[in-house]
């Protein structure tokens, strides 16, 4: 197999916040490269500052210092715990945004649209508000919307953090399903361990505040996994060690 | 929900408006000055078929209906700019949010004098003017705050969907304050009620105001009554429009629970 390419590159990022208690370093010297179209999974502690660490990514903030540098197409669909759908939207609406900001035509928005909103298996609510769906599907929505912008990194947070553990298998299939069909570097925060080894190519484990590296895995399992085989649980074991030694 | 609720909810109303009803018709057969609804529907239609001064009732509410709607247009569209303009201009709000601070809390009213100074007493620009200044404080100071307290997650979401400022501006943080804007235009709508009556007996030519104040010259507490349901029934009238209006608008506000 031929190296991979980087798709993002992640330098030496660090990052402080002040509180009302001092300083509290979030990001401590973070470097790591992310592939192209490889499917990377950071898994850490609860406040890890795995959001800051994916804002700087994408650009909603700003590190103090180290850099982010994309090769190519610097742009991300970001998919937010809380879904962040806009409420006064349709669904179809909502999807279409990202189309509509770059000035495509109604016809290519609408179609585009449809055509996610398929795959993820809601296009018979296209005209319902965010407000009518369970959570599940408001993240469908909210996947959709990443999507159709077009970007080649789709960077995911937590996504099924508020989700009950059925839809959340049912969510992480929907992801997989989306990876057969688009073409995307994604990178996807969770502190879900097994759903960290079942979705994962690649997994970067993140230390609490001040956030390192621990240690990264590459799960050597045949897809579609068996969340109970010998394999996956010993991987399982593993991490579960190692997260709990960086407590 | 069931037959029998629906049926109650329909009579709590009614039941509720007799018994004000009931208690005012019990107060006034108990005093002599105060006239009871009998006396006042009577007065209503006497002010029908006898206009005071030869202005007919309809005249008397259709001029107050004009001065409110004007007044009302001009804030929604001043007061909203202002707004907006509060919650993205960082150093006009720096700049000009002291001096609102300092007019937001006057009473309207206390402008009279100088506005009749400036405008004159005739024609409706000065009763305008005062039920402007009445509406325009809350439709500012709604829109800045549903401007500024915007999720900071929607502009986000934004921002890396590829949104430019502009974008941002009016595609998500106007419309999705557009529920706190209306809320403003309502309680903007309120204040406006009170300044028209008190801006239209302090300045007295016709208008609902000016019924109001001439029952007070003449002990006349039944033309009283007329004129306090005409505003009731006038600004409920407008309220209703402003409810169709945000229902319009908002669609989302309004779905079915599931």
């Amino acid at each position: 197999m031929a190296l991979p390419s980087v798709k993002i590159e992640i330098s030496k990022l660090s990052k402080s916040y002040e509180t009302k208690k001092g300083v509290v370093r979030v990001l401590d010297d973070v470097s790591f490269s992310v592939y192209e179209n490889e499917f990377l999974v950071i898994l850490g502690p609860g406040q890890c500052g795995k959001t800051v660490l994916l804002n700087t990514i994408a650009d909603i903030e700003q590190p103090d210092s180290g850099s982010v540098s994309f090769n190519g197409d610097s742009s991300v669909g970001f998919v937010f715990q809380r879904y962040a759908l806009f409420n006064w939207k349709t669904v179809i609406k909502n999807v279409e945004t990202p189309l509509r900001y770059r000035g495509a035509s109604a016809e290519e928005c609408t179609a585009t649209a449809r055509k996610y909103l398929d795959l993820v298996g809601l296009k018979d609510f296209e005209s319902a508000y965010p407000a009518q769906l369970s959570g599940g599907m408001k993240q469908r929505v909210a996947i959709a919307r990443a999507y159709t912008s077009g970007s080649d990194t789709i960077i995911m947070d937590e996504p099924f953090g508020a989700l009950d553990a059925q839809t959340r298998y049912q969510m992480e299939e929907e992801v997989l399903k989306l990876r057969k069909t688009e073409k995307a570097t994604v990178i996807f925060v969770t502190n879900n361990i097994e759903e960290a080894i079942y979705l994962g190519d690649r997994i970067l484990l993140f230390s609490d505040k001040p956030s390192h590296i621990v240690n990264e895995f590459v799960p050597e399992l045949p897809r579609p996994r068996n969340r109970t085989s010998p394999e996956f649980m010993a991987l399982r074991d593993e991490i579960t060690a190692q997260m709990d030694l960086s407590l | 929900m069931n037959k029998s609720n629906r049926i109650t909810d329909m009579l709590l109303p009614v039941i509720s408006v007799m018994f004000v009803l009931a208690l005012w018709w019990f107060a006034s057969s108990q005093n002599d000055v105060l006239a009871g609804p009998v006396e006042t529907l009577e007065r209503f239609i006497e002010l029908i078929e006898h206009p005071k001064m030869g202005i007919p009732l309809y005249v008397h509410v259709l001029s107050s209906f004009y001065r409110i709607m004007v007044a009302f247009i001009f804030a929604s569209v001043i007061g909203v700019s202002l707004g907006v303009a509060f919650g993205v201009l960082p150093t006009f709000k720096r700049i000009m949010w002291p001096v609102f601070s300092i007019l937001r809390p006057l009473p309207p009213l206390a402008w009279i004098p100088l506005i009749v100074l400036w405008v004159g007493t005739s024609g409706d620009a000065s009763k305008i003017i005062i039920i402007f200044i009445g509406i325009v404080m809350a439709v500012i100071i709604n829109t800045f705050a549903g401007i500024s307290h915007t999720d900071e997650m929607l502009l986000d979401a934004g921002r890396t969907l590829g949104a430019s400022k502009w974008q941002i501006l009016t595609d998500i943080t106007l419309p999705n304050s557009i529920p706190v804007i209306l809320a403003g235009l309502k309680t903007g709508l309120s204040t406006g009620w009170m300044s028209l009556v008190a801006a239209e007996m302090m300045v007295v030519d016709n208008g609902i105001g000016f019924l109001i104040n001439d029952s007070m010259q003449y002990y006349d507490t039944a033309l009283d009554f007329v004129g306090i349901i005409l505003v009731a029934l006038s600004s409920s009238l407008l309220t209703l429009l402003l409810n169709l209006l945000e229902r319009r608008l908002c669609p989302w506000l309004y779905l079915q629970s599931k």
